[in-house]
């Protein structure tokens, strides 16, 4: 049997609340760097906001396992763990599985610069075939996010150290953020405090992003355009 | 010293040149206003063609080739300061 979460009965309704939050900041870059990519034909814009959507999806997939398992779980019930869920609840944890390491994926391969998708594919088989063949797939689940989220990092220090822009600085912040929040999740099959810790530092990262992505909107405010 | 400029402003550079022509302009006008080398600025116009922001031309009347800036290029030049904005703060650029 393998188990995916202990959590706390009391962040329940917190925790599902975050996931939407995340899956709409996530939802809302997406599609601007959709609408940019529409104006500049920059290829990393599409692969950017290809990620994002990606894991604005997979956000909702496990908003979804929460919204099923509040009204599965008795009110004695303290701490919740997800390893005797239905199939249905299964079915959402390994969708949002899937969809967030494919969002990493195309992340870290937007960060290489390469027009080679052999080197995308390969990423992305070598990330699933670890997860699907570890017997404790949660943890391989997030060690697999980490790595990746760790090249993501020392991209967007590089990227900080050449433009030292505000904006640069808070989206460096966002990742390192999410990439401490998701080797954080790793623990949360062990202890429930783990869940709790690494939903906070993900909020931290996401809304770093969202303070950047607004920042980068004062063009559109001050109707400035060239 | 003057910055270097970005890859993102040099496409605006020689967008707004061709559309400050208002109408065709010769490589020869654009190397000169874009301030780049003959290489770099073929490589440029290269891929504003393939992104669809300027069409070359081949007429007769004309000696050589010569370019004309499309809707999507003047679209790219109105929104420069979003596009600039986002893809500098997002590593993107």
């Amino acid at each position: 049997m393998v188990q995916f979460y202990l959590i706390p009965r009391w962040f329940f309704g917190y925790g599902l609340a975050l996931e939407l939050i995340f899956a709409a900041i996530t939802f809302a870059v997406a599609l601007y760097a959709l609408l940019i990519y529409k104006y500049s034909r920059i290829r990393e814009c599409k692969l950017f906001s290809l990620g994002f959507f990606l894991l604005s999806f997979s956000y909702l997939s496990w908003a979804a396992v929460g919204i099923y398992l509040f009204g599965q779980a008795s009110s004695g019930t303290e701490i919740l763990s997800i390893d005797d869920v239905t199939l249905v609840a299964s079915l959402g944890v390994y969708g949002h599985i899937a969809l967030f390491v494919l969002g990493l994926v195309t992340l870290t391969y937007m960060t290489l610069r390469k027009k080679a998708m052999k080197t995308f594919t390969l990423i992305a088989s070598l990330s699933y075939i670890t997860i699907i063949f570890s017997t404790w797939k949660i943890i391989a689940f997030y060690f697999v996010s980490s790595l990746l989220l760790f090249y993501v990092v020392i991209y967007y220090i590089g990227e900080y150290a050449k433009n030292r822009k505000s904006t640069s600085l808070f989206v460096m912040l966002a990742f390192i953020f999410l990439f401490l929040g998701t080797a954080d999740f790793a623990f949360s099959a062990a202890h429930h405090v783990n869940y709790v810790i690494g939903h906070v530092l993900h909020l931290i990262g996401y809304a770093s992003i969202l303070v950047s992505f607004i920042e980068t909107l004062r063009p559109l405010k001050y109707g400035k355009k060239t | 010293m003057a910055k270097k400029r970005s890859r993102l402003e040099v496409i605006r550079d020689i967008l707004q040149v061709i559309k400050d022509r208002s109408g065709k302009i010769k490589p020869t006008h654009i190397l000169y206003k874009s301030n780049l080398s003959h290489q770099m600025m073929e490589e440029y116009l290269g891929e504003l063609i393939s992104k669809g922001f300027i069409v070359e031309h081949r007429a007769k009347d004309v000696k050589g080739k010569t370019y004309s800036i499309t809707e999507k290029g003047l679209t790219y030049l109105s929104k420069f300061s979003l596009i600039s904005e986002f893809t500098e703060s997002f590593g993107l650029g």
